[in-house]
């Protein structure tokens, strides 16, 4: 997503992953 | 090549998949970039061709990450409402652990969101992609 992001020229820095993903809910996803 | 949005498929409650195969069928595109959905139905009424699948491996490796259903919210409503957006990822789980034991039972929401021809579709459909059934957001995804 921030590789194409950039490539399309629509993101210029280079976030990371817990700065996209709402990690503190990490425990709900991995109930399996 | 000209991209544009496919005629008629903006709008609540429209399929994108099977307005794109309409389209198709009726000439108003020359190919979609769609669904599992809309590429089942314009194979089945002989009208289109699968060019690309590339959950399968087609195309470079890093496109597999081109077909990514996300549920996005703001730092603000998760900050205000956490349980709210726990919630949604809870329900996100149940619902692929449940298609995971039964694929039929997508059948029961299919029918009231498809065309009948349609929604004959969408069990097998689900069948498909239970490997690809993950509510994770991985690094790789971000990343690339």
């Amino acid at each position: 997503m921030n590789e194409f992001s950039r490539d399309i020229g629509i993101l210029k820095s280079n976030p990371a992953y817990e700065d996209v993903v709402a990690t503190e809910f990490r425990s709900e996803w991995n109930v399996a | 090549m000209k991209i544009a949005p496919v005629p008629g498929a903006l709008g609540p409650g429209v399929n994108f998949g099977v307005t794109a195969a309409k389209a198709l069928e009726e000439r108003k595109i020359d190919g979609f970039w769609a669904n599992g959905m809309g590429a089942e139905v314009a194979v089945k009424r002989g009208i289109g061709t699968v060019v690309l699948d590339i959950r399968r491996g087609d195309g470079p490796a890093g496109c597999f990450n081109y077909t990514m259903a996300s549920i996005a919210a703001t730092d603000a409503l998760i900050a205000r409402s956490p349980d709210i957006a726990a919630a949604a990822i809870r329900a996100i789980v149940k619902t692929q652990a449940a298609l995971r034991a039964n694929p039929e039972r997508a059948s029961e929401v299919g029918k009231t969101l498809f065309p009948v021809s349609e929604a004959t579709l969408i069990a097998e459909l689900i069948r498909r992609d239970l490997p690809y059934y993950d509510a994770s957001i991985s690094q790789d995804f971000v990343a690339g």
